[in-house]
């Protein structure tokens, strides 16, 4: 008898690929290319990488709102896109989202906004009549997020930071077991931009949610992230450059470099630490991040011990795969 | 206070023209004084018309606006309904977008006749062409706004656990309503030009009717408080709209506290 598989991994990709049919030409563009990740819970996953490279897809492709994607196109259609053990959904509880702007309901209040989450969950009559309790917990939220006293106001009443706080207090209400955010703190200012950062953090070490959070600014990954995943389609494989008609390879995104930060030190104090410059330097000129900086598939930085790579013959010829898979990294935040 | 200027200059050179005129011409129709205005509105509106008995100003406003008010309702749920089905539902998109588009095309004195013809040329017909005139345009503005909030929140909503219906009624429609307001206001000029048109045309009583009967005598001393009328209508209908924008939506087309 065939027992229920527990599922180990919040997001299980394998061999995953992402094709768009360009428009003017009519042939397909690789968007992404045999891709493999695994995210355990808990994890504050930081999905880096340059722009254009197919973050948005990907994490698309995981929210379940881009259900366009194939397994195993080289691979003869054997691959995995699982979100708790199960095929990828449509969007639902599982998953939760903040976006980058208008994040928030604007007709309702702070409060009604966060309390929205379980106004769904419940019945109309349920609502009625535990409606005390619905807002007792909703204002349990609001605290956590410091914004209490902002209760009643109206969301446009609100600095684009403190809508973002509320925002994740609103995602939160529903435990999704996932929290993907993309860019959420992008169109904020600089000083506002630390605050909030430093706010998720702590929340985060105290709540230990599983995060995948997009940006492309790098050290906002080297502060929030507990695991750098660096996706790009700057790399070089066994295929050479040219296909067998002379033409330039088009290479879809593969996770390049998928690194773990370990955090002895508070990352704010930390920033002005060399190690952190060091990092930062590290992942900004290293593999992957400019076109000019491009490692071979086997070479790929994956030290991550979830990290996984699982490479096409043709990509690797030789057949002997990343050789850096989950070796121990020296330079540490 | 500058821009009172152009006002002024042209009453006071109306003023000169019509006192001019009547000087020369006691019976002048062309360009009657204020006073000569006043007396004929006077007797319009504060007193019973023999025949029938009632106030004709007040009788002609009260039934324009009524036709207005059934036609721009009727018109305000078509655009909310099929606006909003259209933006959120694909297949809806696929049935409805071409035709409204078409529809949009014909200019509604097209309409006129064959609206006679099939409704008569009692109250139905003009009601029908005021809601003809207005709903494409406001149905197509309608299918813009509901698109654009309903892009980047529905995913989102559906992580917070929505279902379908409530998102279209507790997310997408409080939303939705103040832009119908708004497209509304837009539409008023073209309300009242199909109802005037239609009044004109085939009425007993209304205020493009009146406009239209005693055009037939150069009335001009009742066309002119008529008209200026019209505007006072259009001003208090735009300021009871801004009204409700600005206290039953407050929230409505800002971002946040800068």
């Amino acid at each position: 008898m065939k027992t229920m598989q527990h599922p180990q991994y919040h997001i299980l990709l394998e061999n995953l690929y992402r094709r768009f049919p360009n428009p003017k030409t009519g042939l397909l563009t690789t968007v992404l290319e045999n891709v493999d990740l695994k995210v355990s819970p808990g994890e504050f996953v930081v999905l880096l990488g340059p722009s254009g490279c197919g973050k948005s897809t990907l994490f698309r492709i995981c929210l379940g709102a881009d259900l366009g994607y194939e397994l195993g196109v080289d691979q003869e259609g054997e691959g995995k896109a699982l979100i708790n053990g199960a095929p990828i959904q449509l969007p639902d509880t599982t998953r939760g989202l903040v976006p980058q702007k208008y994040p928030l309901y604007p007709h309702l209040s702070v409060l009604q906004n966060v309390m929205i989450g379980l106004e769904f969950k419940h019945s109309m009559f349920h609502r009625f009549t535990h409606h005390k309790q619905l807002k007792a917990e909703a204002m349990e939220y609001l605290r956590m997020v410091d914004l209490a006293q902002h209760a009643d106001k109206m969301p446009y009443q609100l600095s684009g930071g403190q809508q973002q706080r509320v925002a994740i207090a609103q995602t939160l209400i529903t435990s999704p077991g996932i929290v993907f955010m993309d860019e959420p703190f992008g169109a904020l200012d600089a000083s506002t931009r630390e605050r909030v950062q430093l706010f998720m953090l702590e929340l985060w070490e105290k709540q230990k949610m599983t995060v995948v959070f997009v940006t492309h600014d790098i050290a906002e990954a080297v502060i929030l992230g507990s695991r750098i995943v660096l996706l790009s389609q700057y790399y070089t494989d066994d295929r050479g450059d040219v296909d067998n008609f002379g033409k330039p390879i088009q290479r879809g995104s593969k996770i390049v470099r998928d690194i773990p930060l370990s955090r002895e030190v508070l990352p704010m104090k930390a920033k002005g630490e060399p190690a952190f410059a060091a990092m930062v330097r590290d992942i900004n000129e290293g593999a992957g991040w400019k076109p000019d900086h491009r490692r071979h598939v086997r070479d790929f930085d994956l030290t991550h011990p979830n990290s996984f790579s699982t490479l096409t013959e043709h990509e690797d010829k030789t057949g002997l795969g990343n050789g850096n898979m989950h070796k121990k990294r020296t330079v540490s935040v | 206070m500058l821009s009172l200027v152009l006002f002024i200059i042209l009453v006071a050179a109306y003023l000169f023209f019509s006192s001019a005129r009547n000087r020369e011409n006691p019976d002048e129709k062309l360009m009657p004084t204020p006073t000569k205005m006043f007396t004929s509105f006077k007797k319009v509106a504060f007193e019973a018309d023999v025949k029938t008995g009632k106030v004709i100003f007040w009788n002609d406003t009260f039934v324009s606006l009524r036709r207005l008010f059934i036609g721009a309702t009727i018109a305000c749920t078509i655009a909310l309904m099929i606006g909003m089905n259209v933006a959120l539902f694909e297949g809806m998109n696929a049935l409805l977008l071409n035709f409204l588009r078409f529809w949009n095309m014909i200019p509604p004195p097209v309409l006129l006749p064959v609206l006679f013809i099939v409704f008569g040329v009692e109250e139905v017909s003009k009601i029908v062409l005021i809601v003809i005139s207005m709903a494409p345009a406001m149905t197509l503005a309608m299918y813009t706004s509901v698109s654009k909030i309903a892009g980047s929140q529905i995913i989102r909503s559906f992580t917070l656990g929505a279902s379908q219906l409530e998102i279209v009624y507790r997310i997408v429609l409080p939303q939705a309503l103040p832009h119908l307001i708004e497209i509304l206001r837009t539409s008023l000029g073209i309300a009242w030009y199909s109802l005037i048109l239609a009044e004109a045309l085939a009425a007993s009583s209304g205020i493009g009717y009146r406009i239209f009967l005693v055009r037939r005598y150069l009335a001009m001393d009742v066309i002119i408080p008529y008209a200026l009328w019209v505007v006072v209508l259009g001003y208090a209908m735009n300021f009871v709209l801004g009204q409700i924008l600005a206290r039953g939506f407050s929230w409505h087309g800002k971002q946040e506290k800068s």
